[in-house]
């Protein structure tokens, strides 16, 4: 399973966001870069959420991502927000994982809307690991946790990856050597 | 997300000594209007409730409430349905919205009596209430779904396109927590609607056994005492049901949300 990227353009207005890239993601690439050089906008081609002005994105299979923000049904528990991709019921599933990921008691069934920034971004990622998908996309997915809870969310992320394709955009150096995989620096100067 | 109307919340008791006030203004005003000898121009409040009291035992007191009440709150669910449909519609394909709009802004435009002298020349007076609550209430329900649907998070259906979920899961997890606020709204201001209209059409058209047809009775012959114990069971029947039709509602939503409130609008 992979996504390919060829010659793939992308404007907005007059402005070039992204120029003639061309790439196949397979196994962990970890992708850094300033901000505003297009690595959401990388993200949203891959996802099928927007198109390129020139080129081709080929992506086999089904994704599943953390978007840059965490976009949980505020009304629905945590647990209820990972089950809703899951096959099935899938709340057994999907609770153990956020127990995994440091989630406890109340936390696992009260609103969405009510948990902590944190404890939010762990129900997204939750919700992006566990989904039956070949290739997940990971836009900044530790941001706003702690350390200790990051590094706990990062192991768990690695262990859950399968030997799916994995694109984990971030601007840490430390989590990017730590995830491994294919460095892409996207617009360095 | 509309503001919400800055109305203070009044405490329970000054609210009753609120209405306290002005049904003794009315008791007062009744009193001096009798005292100039126009008692028949406006009943007061104790009178009102001594013909209402009088009215209770008659069996053609339920039996008119049950028959405006049927057909008054099957035009509201048809307008219902219709609405909820009409804005799906509408939201998924521009040309009905294009189609609708037009034809929605000429109801609402349309002075309610002209529509129910119309209507009598195509329905049976029995069933003009029908028809008249049922094209009152619908604009107001097309209008409120299809906004509640536009204003639907856009990142949490981009969510559910990316995960591929099923119709059913996106519809009950983001369509219907979007929609539910404006559409509990609605039909607070359609229960209103539906009963006023409903009733202005049963007077017009005189349904027999119909609350507008004893209403129409009560002016002709001058009892003001019915009047105001007619217009009074219509303002309390109105109250029920709306009461009734909220409470069914909000627990449907509940039971969708999974034991929450399906609103997440302030």
């Amino acid at each position: 399973m992979y996504a390919e990227l060829t010659n793939v353009t992308k404007r907005y207005g007059g402005e070039v966001v992204l120029d003639k890239l061309n790439r196949r993601l397979e196994g962990i690439t970890v992708l850094m870069g300033p901000s505003g050089r297009g690595k959401t906008t990388l993200a949203r081609l891959l996802l099928g959420l927007e198109k390129p002005d020139e080129g081709r994105v080929t992506v086999t299979g089904r994704l599943a991502a953390v978007f840059q923000e965490d976009r949980l049904c505020p009304q629905l528990s945590a647990v209820a927000n990972v089950a809703l991709v899951l096959p099935g019921r899938g709340e057994e599933t999907a609770r153990r994982a956020l127990e995994e990921l440091g989630l406890s008691g109340e936390d696992l069934t009260k609103p969405a809307a009510l948990l902590s920034g944190g404890q939010q971004r762990r129900a997204a990622l939750a919700r992006a690991m566990l989904a039956p998908a070949e290739g997940v996309i990971l836009d900044e997915p530790f941001k706003g946790l702690d350390e200790e809870t990051a590094a706990r969310a990062m192991a768990w992320t690695k262990r859950r990856a399968d030997g799916r394709w994995l694109l984990l955009i971030t601007h840490d150096p430390e989590q990017a050597a730590w995830f491994g995989g294919s460095l892409w620096r996207l617009g360095a100067p | 997300m509309a503001p919400k109307p800055a109305t203070a919340r009044v405490p329970r008791l000054q609210a009753a000594a609120a209405i306290l006030f002005w049904v003794a203004a009315w008791q007062l005003a009744a009193f001096f209007v009798d005292r100039m000898g126009l008692g028949f121009l406006l009943a007061g409040p104790l009178e009102t409730l001594r013909v209402l009291a009088g009215m209770l035992p008659q069996g053609a007191f339920c039996g008119r409430i049950g028959f405006s009440a049927v057909r008054i709150l099957g035009g509201f669910a048809l307008a219902l349905v219709t609405g909820c449909l009409l804005a799906a519609l509408s939201a998924a394909l521009p040309p009905v919205y294009i189609l609708l709009r037009p034809l929605m802004q000429f109801i609402k435009a349309t002075p309610v009596a002209s529509i129910i002298i119309l209507a009598l020349l195509w329905v049976s007076s029995a069933n003009l209430s029908v028809l008249i609550s049922f094209l009152m209430v619908l604009p107001v329900i097309y209008a409120a779904v299809l906004e509640g649907i536009r204003r639907t998070d856009p990142q949490l259906l981009e969510m559910a396109r990316v995960f591929r979920l099923p119709f059913g899961r996106t519809l009950r997890a983001i369509w219907l927590p979007g929609v539910w606020p404006y559409l509990l709204q609605s039909c607070e201001t359609g229960l209103g609607l539906c009963w006023k209209s409903g009733v202005a059409a049963e007077v017009i058209g005189l349904a027999g056994g119909s609350i507008g047809e004893a209403l129409y009775q009560a002016k002709i012959f001058l009892q003001t005492g019915e009047l105001f114990a007619w217009t009074l069971v219509i303002i309390l029947v109105s109250a029920v049901f709306e009461k009734l039709a909220l409470a069914l509602l909000r627990r449907a939503g509940r039971r969708l949300g999974g034991g929450e409130p399906l609103c997440t609008r302030n």
